[in-house]
């Protein structure tokens, strides 16, 4: 389990190194997208706020968070795919992939985290929160992770899975209040039943005190960064004996 | 490291499962090597070799059987599809050392050393796809090299390794460590057709036939024994060619002269196949549809020695894992290409060229607008880049779905599919159809077919934002065919076929053209005339 950690974070490196070796802008884009879509927002505040205080922090939290879950689920989807045949020549535990996937689109997060940085010193907000933040993020990590394993075993499967993924987190990123008020009402009551939601709630009552840290808001993530990862690993290592066949 | 190794293989069968077969790769195997002699295998293509090392080295699993290793074991191939073209070569050497554990490999020092040792000059300037294939082969080694070196496996399983893109100096390189290998006391299995090499270094080798174990014993002995029976299959199994007749590429010449040389039982044409669907509209056939036509050509084809056509796609040598296979094409400039498919689509809509109702059809809706015909300029804005993914996915795509992926990573599988290719000619390069037709023997010759009329030429000065628009259209053909440009030099290289053996190449095709056109006598008779004028017959390209 060690040596795949460790390979698998050796190739996210490698990985996020060569991905940017030939950009003009380098690690630069990590910044220039988010803020992008962060300034578009903003300025549609008036239409999206509904009474939240520091806006701003609230969407950029809500926004790097979904970006990193976005990234990492698929270029998972894709991972085992993408290598098939490295993994018809090389003895590598088919892993190693999946963790490069989300290993890769952590490092990114660093950057966007600079970004929110930023922006919590420039609206004076206190920074005491933050402290929490790595924890917080490794859950968060662990719930992208059993996700990613199911995507890519289903990736290999079913090639289909890429768009079918592709086009369910771009449904999430309307359904999880990201750049509007998470106190508007939503039919069905989606937001109980959506782990994000979740996840994003308890990084905002952690950075900007959006909402009081009560027991519950800390034991949901938690939950589906169990589960999630549980079952992810199960699926995962039940599927992979027939990788190499599939591939 | 002195003390013995133990394999034992015990009633190990393998059946692979995909999607439209399965089928037994390896049955009944039992082995078992007690030394650290090497010890070789040898077999037809398609016999288990690759299969039996890939379940030693654990990157398969047996469906049934015991496979016993008492030492750590590291299988190595020598294709290089773990390297990746649009990488620099030190990338690829990076990427390989996270692949394979090694993290000293992110050093540039180390990463040096591999390029050092690969021959490579400039490793962090240079992309992978600049390398030919012989460069690709020596990396590949050098990488693997660096990995015995650090993990210091007790079992080494070499999957031919010694390829013939490799020079005959790296060639020597590579044995020569691979015998301080030896005397190092690793144990090593080697799948070669090399037999000579095999001969040379293991004492004893298996014989694998159909996936069941044909021989075992001294590797001299097993090496007779498999020539005997293969002698006579070999030869009456010579290469089938694979012909994959890309549009436009001067393939309806070649197509001609491959009817004008071989009987009906000899070839296989897939040209306008179209099924009718159960709303009477017309389409082409899938890829497992036309897998079905061939699978039933084949059966009643004993002496089948090409297939060709439009609908030929690179996936068909599934059906023939007892041949060599050796795919064939030729490809063009994308934008030369481009300008003869308008004029080839307007000879269609004006009804000076035959052809099937279908593709008639097609050209209308493509060329005319409001009843008139589009100038070249309008109808590259409005082609989009539906050839060329056409052309990705029909013809170099092992995939089984005609998706139209217009990916780097879509482009990168086509090119892994295209370096195994056989030959590629250039249709610009005439001296390329007469090396074509010299490997394949032929020896009636024709006038060139399919010549378009000129409705649009460039010119010595084309317009430069047409130029650019089709070359963003494009892009995917220009980076195929600067890959083609490549293998083609690289082939050219790899047998000996110098600039100064392009005379007598042509000499010989023009003659003997000249001859069958213009004189109606017996073909002896000709032979001996182009003797005395001094042209003798080349032998074939092997």
């Amino acid at each position: 389990m060690n040596e795949t950690l460790k390979l698998g974070y050796q190739l996210a490196r490698v990985d996020f190194r060569l991905k940017n070796n030939n950009r003009y802008l380098g690690v630069l884009w990590y910044l220039i997208e988010p803020l992008i879509i962060f300034l578009v927002f903003l300025n549609l505040r008036g239409a999206f706020n509904h009474g939240v205080t520091d806006y701003p922090a609230y969407l950029l939290t809500g926004l790097i968070l979904f970006n990193f879950f976005r990234q990492a689920t698929a270029e998972a989807s894709r991972a085992l795919y993408a290598n098939s045949l490295v993994l018809d020549t090389v003895k590598v535990s088919p892993e190693i992939f999946v963790l490069s996937a989300v290993g890769n689109a952590a490092f990114a997060h660093l950057f966007e985290f600079a970004l929110l940085f930023g922006v919590l010193i420039w609206l004076d907000l206190p920074l005491f929160g933050l402290i929490f933040y790595p924890l917080f993020f490794f859950f968060f990590i662990l719930f992208a992770l059993g996700l990613s394993f199911v995507l890519a075993a289903a990736g290999l499967w079913l090639p289909d899975t890429v768009k079918i993924w592709g086009m369910f987190t771009r449904l999430l990123l309307f359904i999880t209040p990201i750049f509007y008020s998470a106190n508007l009402a939503l039919a069905l009551n989606l937001n109980s039943y959506n782990p994000l939601y979740h996840f994003i709630s308890l990084a905002r009552a952690l950075i900007i005190g959006s909402y009081p840290i009560t027991p519950t808001l800390i034991l949901i993530p938690i939950f589906w960064s169990v589960t999630s990862l549980g079952l992810g690993w199960l699926i995962f290592s039940q599927a992979k004996p027939k990788f190499v066949e599939l591939v | 490291m002195n003390e013995s190794v133990s394999i034992e293989i015990k009633n190990l069968s393998k059946r692979f499962r995909t999607k439209s077969r399965s089928f037994l790769a390896l049955t009944q195997i039992n082995l078992s090597d007690h030394n650290r002699e090497p010890l070789g295998l040898i077999g037809r293509n398609g016999s288990g070799k690759t299969t039996l090392l890939k379940i030693l080295g654990g990157i398969y699993r047996p469906t049934s059987g015991v496979v016993e290793l008492s030492d750590s074991v590291i299988y190595f191939s020598g294709r290089n599809d773990h390297l990746k073209g649009r990488l620099t070569v030190s990338e690829n050497i990076r990427l390989a050392g996270a692949l394979f554990g090694l993290s000293d490999l992110s050093q540039d020092k180390d990463t040096n050393q591999v390029a050092d040792f690969a021959g490579l000059t400039k490793p962090s300037l240079t992309l992978l796809r600049q390398l030919s294939s012989g460069q690709k082969a020596r990396l590949n080694f050098a990488i693997f090299r660096h990995y015995v070196r650090r993990l210091k496996p007790g079992i080494i399983l070499l999957d031919e390794i010694i390829s013939e893109n490799l020079d005959q100096d790296f060639r020597q390189i590579a044995l020569a460590e691979i015998k301080a290998w030896i005397r190092a006391d690793r144990k090593i299995i080697v799948a070669s057709h090399d037999l000579t090499w095999l001969e040379q270094f293991c004492p004893r080798s298996i014989w694998l036939e159909n996936g069941q174990i044909a021989g075992d014993g001294p590797t001299g002995e097993i090496v007779k024994s498999y020539f005997n029976v293969s002698e006579t299959p070999t030869k009456a199994k010579e290469p089938l060619y694979v012909f994959c007749h890309v549009p436009k590429c001067g393939g309806t010449t070649i197509g001609a002269h491959l009817k004008h040389n071989f009987t009906k039982q000899e070839i296989i044409q897939l040209y306008n196949l179209f099924f009718t669907d159960k709303d009477k509209s017309m389409r082409q056939p899938t890829k497992a549809e036309i897998l079905k036509l061939v699978a039933e050509e084949k059966k009643k084809k004993p002496t089948l020695k090409v297939i060709f056509g439009h609908q030929v796609y690179y996936g068909i040598h599934e059906l023939f894992p007892e041949r060599e296979v050796r795919y064939v094409t030729f490809l063009r400039h994308p934008i030369s290409r481009i300008v003869s498919e308008y004029n080839h689509e307007v000879m269609s809509v004006r009804g000076e060229r035959l052809g099937e109702d279908v593709w008639k059809q097609l050209h209308r809706k493509n060329l005319l607008n409001q009843g008139k015909l589009l100038d070249f300029r309008d109808w590259v804005a409005r082609r989009g880049s539906w050839s060329s993914l056409n052309f990705l996915n029909s013809f170099f795509s092992d995939r089984k779905t005609r998706t139209k992926d217009l990916s780097q990573k879509n482009l990168d599988r086509v090119i892994s599919n295209l370096d195994k290719f056989y030959f590629i000619g250039l249709t610009e390069n005439k001296k390329d159809y007469y090396l074509f037709y010299r490997l394949l023997g032929l020896s009636k010759f024709l006038p060139n077919q399919n010549i378009s009329k000129k409705y649009f030429v460039l010119g010595p000065n084309p317009d430069p934002v047409l130029i650019k628009k089709i070359e963003e259209k494009k892009f995917l053909d220009l980076e195929l065919y600067r890959q083609a440009v490549k293998l083609n030099k690289d082939y050219k290289e790899k047998k000996g076929l110098t600039e100064e053996s392009y005379p007598e190449i042509g000499a010989y095709y023009q003659s003997s053209r000249y001859l069958w056109q213009h004189f109606k006598f017996d073909w002896s008779e000709k032979i001996n005339l182009l003797k005395k004028l001094g042209l003798s017959f080349l032998p074939r390209i092997n």
